[in-house]
């Protein structure tokens, strides 16, 4: 006889073998004794927990020539008929197979017979989400009031294929995952009996690698010893399962540490030739990851199941690397993970994962930004009055304010307004604004700006080029676009220093660029970007500009009128409360 | 006793794997071989029900390659020998006899004309009819799905019961390229074997018995197939040397103006068929491997591994000319190009819009890198 494979060996045959799912077996035990048996049973869980299994158990058990028992004589003629599957009065049906509704049809007919020699009739219909939608509807009859000697027994690893009107027709079932000691316990029964030595971290790495199921973990057994032989060492099984080794991850935690990138590919070379699957280095990577940092959060080396050798390594790691560094790490790596999956090259990704790891420059933790943050603001305290408060200060800093505004200013010239803050505060954004610019030195170099601008960033300059400069104002340059170009005035707002960068290459001067979305007569919702800085200054600061400037202003007939408004306190109120005005 | 494999190239880890099996006289009733295209997946499984059915020498041993057993199952028409690829319904029987003449002729070689076609469940139903009879002889019986992942989802299903208990002396060998996109049912009632890239010297050792073609090209396939028999036979025909040119072009045409790089993406799509496309892409990536070595590694590390031995400089000019080039988002963009190509979008579209968002890495760092 060829050889049988453990799964199938070792198939349970009584209730009481079969592992973690008492939930299961001792409501069937105790509905067999208390003989309160339901005419259809639905078991579902995931692949390999016993569902199959167990509805043999069921049907042995109700049809034991000693039955109905709890304990299947496994002796008997019927009892025998059922394992080898031949017996008449228990049907296995494939559903996967016969998934159509003749299928069904011949079934139903078939359940009006009383049963050839044993007391019941039992239909177990195994991956029964197969059933296409006119064989589950053509059941739901019979399945509600079955002859009395009829019963089903449905399993499935996808209940939720299974139609609702099924679902509560039957008693349900749910298999759990089995845990990875029991499984354990399980190969060692196994492994004893068939007189293989196994050592137990083997073991338990099958049981990790099975992932709650008892019928993978089975045939990786069975992959291993008819690899190894009656021996079977822990290095053996990760070769063979292409697992791989603590080792070689405390090994790619030390090169990152010393980020030494020439050991990283020397690490994947290796790892490649080995044959050793990328996907899974990583997904064993990012467990290594987590464990150290669970180690780190922790102080504690509970969770290491199986590692006891490697705690000390463990823990220099978990010293070496900061949390936030450890959480970044396990982020790249799960990303890393995804990709590769589907990857052309695996190799290259590993690499550059792997690389990615090493070069990352460790974090600085938020808490420390934010204070230092803090501490800046303190510093620069002084050039953060708020557009309000200013308005209750008469007298402004002249310092902080260009030369001639304040001559005008002082010779009363002008009334301190709250709506010049505006201007002022945008000044105070640029320190070095010591010299300043006119209207015709950046009109006759704006050509060769929005080429640089272009040179260096394509899209830039060409958004900055559909832009109209119209004035300079105490080094504050506006560029109005027209209120279709809203999404240019965006991106041009974001890449705003780099303009201001080559402004100051071109012309020798630093400045402030403006760029205005130039709403035509008071739009019902403004650009959010009017918004958050009211871009026009009022006829007063048009008054304080050159005289070039106020030219210009004719042209901008349409956007003063935006301006009009005042927006100053609700600007505040938008600002602080990180809203956005709606106007009526 | 001892079952070598010796006409498999490479996967020492498989053939070791298959040969304690036999050793130990533990064969499982069903493999899966997973691994990428070109590794050997379908050619190791006609070996291996060789070894089961071969009549020339002892049971479970070498197979002799010279009986009527080995012959029949290397021709594809076994008695006891079931061999399905997917193809479409409509597949005419010569289109058949085509594609399993490839496999006779040149295992790694194997065609496979329709990239979307199935395995459907009346072709498991069949089975399972005829696996409710005797065998032939009332021998061992192989039955080598290639390509599982293309069965239908109804089919894969209705395999289940009878791949976790077959009848005696049968033997499934289920071979993937795609094994993520197989049911978890399935891998949990086999034994899955992996089989990794070819190394270079092992596809060297394959090629020299080609035919035609001199070494240095043989040479030069080896070392740009990726680890896959497959695409090294493929490379042999094409001309291998410009595809891998067209790469550095490609990398070229990222500096230049996009009305350029547009130009001379289109005029690669015309030239050259999806395939060789892809083969560009690939060649583009394996150089931008080189580039992330020869950026990291110092000068000596960096030959050791690179692919491009005689591009070195060339690599080296452009790291230095875009020394903060993304290559994560690069290699990104690179595989999804590929991909895209695979689903039929137009490979002019895909090579332009690909160059344009590689000019922006280039650029937008190095922009950032001269602030």
């Amino acid at each position: 006889m060829s050889y049988l494979v453990f799964a199938r060996k070792w198939r349970p045959t009584v209730f009481s073998e079969v592992v973690g799912q008492e939930h299961v077996t001792v409501t069937l035990e105790n509905a067999i004794k208390s003989d309160r048996l339901a005419s259809a049973y639905l078991f579902s869980g995931p692949r390999g927990v016993g569902k199959t299994t167990t509805a043999r158990i069921l049907a042995k058990a109700l049809n034991c020539e000693k039955g109905p028992t709890t304990t299947p004589c496994n002796e008997c003629t019927v009892c025998k008929e059922i394992t080898q599957g031949n017996s008449i009065d228990v049907l296995e049906i494939d559903g996967a197979s016969n998934r159509g509704i003749d299928e069904v049809r011949n079934l139903r007919e078939s359940t009006r017979y009383t049963p050839a020699k044993s007391r019941n009739k039992v239909y177990i219909v195994d991956e029964v989400h197969m059933l296409t939608n006119e064989a589950f509807n053509a059941l739901l009859k019979t399945l509600e009031e079955p002859p009395p000697h009829v019963v089903f027994i449905f399993a499935t690893t996808e209940m939720n294929k299974v139609p609702a009107t099924i679902l509560s027709r039957c008693q349900r079932f749910d298999f759990k995952r089995i845990a990875n000691l029991q499984i354990v316990q399980q190969l060692k029964t196994i492994c004893e009996h068939d007189q293989i030595k196994i050592e137990d971290s083997a073991l338990h790495l099958i049981a990790k690698k099975a992932d709650g199921s008892m019928r993978d973990s089975e045939s990786l057994l069975d992959q291993v010893v008819s690899f190894c032989g009656t021996e079977v060492r822990e290095a053996d099984v990760a070769d063979l399962l292409g697992l791989v080794q603590q080792e070689l991850f405390i090994e790619i935690g030390e090169a990152v540490r010393e980020k030494d990138l020439g050991k990283i590919i020397e690490i994947a070379q290796r790892v490649y030739e080995h044959g050793l699957d990328a996907g899974s280095l990583l997904q064993g990577l990012n467990e290594y990851l987590n464990n150290v940092l669970k180690l780190k959060v922790t102080g504690a080396t509970g969770h290491l199941l199986g590692l006891e050798a490697f705690h000390g390594q463990y823990q220099q790691h978990a010293a070496a690397f900061s949390e936030i560094d450890l959480i970044r790490s396990i982020q790249v790596v799960a990303e890393a993970a995804a990709v590769i999956k589907r990857s052309m090259n695996p190799q290259l990704q590993l690499e550059n994962t792997l690389m990615r790891l090493a070069k990352m420059s460790p974090a600085v933790e938020l808490s420390k930004l934010l204070t230092g943050i803090e501490e800046l603001k303190k510093k620069t305290v002084v050039t953060e009055i708020p557009r309000t408060e200013l308005k209750l200060i008469p007298e402004i800093d002249p310092k902080r304010v260009s030369r001639s505004l304040f001559a005008r200013i002082s010779a009363g010239q002008i009334g301190t307004d709250d709506r010049k803050s505006n201007g002022s505060e945008e000044q105070l954004l640029m320190p070095d604004s010591t010299e300043k610019v006119t209207l015709d030195e950046i009109k006759t170099a704006w050509p060769k700006i929005v080429a640089a601008v272009k040179a260096k960033k394509f899209a830039t300059g060409s958004f900055l080029q559909e832009g109209q400069l119209t004035r300079v104002l105490d080094n504050r340059i506006d560029v109005v676009f027209k209120e279709s170009n809203g999404f240019n005035v965006a991106s041009l707002n974001d890449q705003r220093r780099l303009i201001q960068d080559i402004i100051l290459e071109m012309v020798g001067k630093r400045v402030l660029l403006h760029c205005i979305s130039g709403a035509l007569p008071a739009p019902t919702e403004p650009e959010p970007e009017a918004q958050a800085e009211p871009p026009i200054p009022d006829e007063l600061e048009s008054a304080l500009a050159d005289a070039d400037a106020e030219e210009k202003l004719v042209d901008m007939e349409p956007v003063k009128q935006v301006a009009a408004v005042d927006f100053s306190v609700a600007d505040k109120l938008v600002e602080s409360l990180d809203g956005e005005l709606i106007r009526s | 006793m001892a079952v070598t494999f010796d006409n498999i190239l490479g996967q020492p880890h498989a053939k070791a794997f298959l040969n304690r099996a036999f050793v130990h006289r533990r064969i499982s009733h069903a493999y899966l071989f997973v691994g990428a295209e070109g590794t050997g997946k379908a050619a190791m499984a006609l070996e291996f029900a060789k070894a089961l059915l071969c009549t020339g020498t002892e049971k479970g041993s070498q197979p002799c390659q010279q009986c009527v057993d080995c012959r029949h199952i290397a021709e594809l028409n076994h008695q006891n020998l079931v061999f399905w690829f997917p193809h479409p319904k409509s597949a005419k029987e010569a289109d058949l006899q085509a594609v399993r003449a490839s496999m006779i002729e040149q295992p790694y070689a194997f065609k496979k004309p329709w990239p979307n076609a199935t395995i459907s469940i009346d072709t498991v139903r069949g089975l399972k009819r005829e696996l409710g009879l005797k065998s032939h002889q009332g021998r061992s019986r192989v039955i080598v799905i290639t390509d599982a992942h293309c069965m239908t989802a109804e089919a894969t299903n209705s395999l289940l019961k009878i791949l976790e208990e077959p009848p005696e002396q049968t033997y499934f060998v289920l071979t993937s390229d795609r094994s993520d996109q197989l049911l978890p049912t399935v891998i949990s009632r086999c034994q899955m074997l992996r089989f990794n890239q070819i190394g270079v010297a092992d596809l060297e050792d394959g090629l020299r018995v080609i035919d035609g073609h001199d070494d240095t090209l043989k040479r030069q396939a080896a070392r740009l197939a990726n680890g896959s028999m497959r695409r090294a036979l493929e490379l042999l025909d094409e001309d291998m040397l410009a595809l891998n040119g067209h790469a550095v072009e490609l990398m070229r045409a990222t500096f230049k103006s996009p009305s350029q790089s547009a130009i001379f993406a289109l005029e690669l799509a015309q030239k050259y068929d999806k395939a060789s496309i892809q083969q560009i892409l690939e060649n583009l990536l394996l150089w931008l491997r080189d580039a992330l070595l020869i950026l990291n590694l110092d000068a000596e590390q960096a030959k050791a591994h690179v692919t491009n031995e005689n591009e070195m400089e060339t690599i080296t000019r452009f790291v230095e000319r875009a020394p903060l080039f993304d290559f994560q988002q690069a290699i990104r963009e690179i595989e999804i190009s590929v991909e895209m190509i695979n689903r039929y979008v137009q490979p002019g579209l895909v090579l332009t819009v690909m160059l344009n968002k590689l000019r922006q890495f280039v650029q937008a760092r190095s922009a950032q890198h001269a602030a």
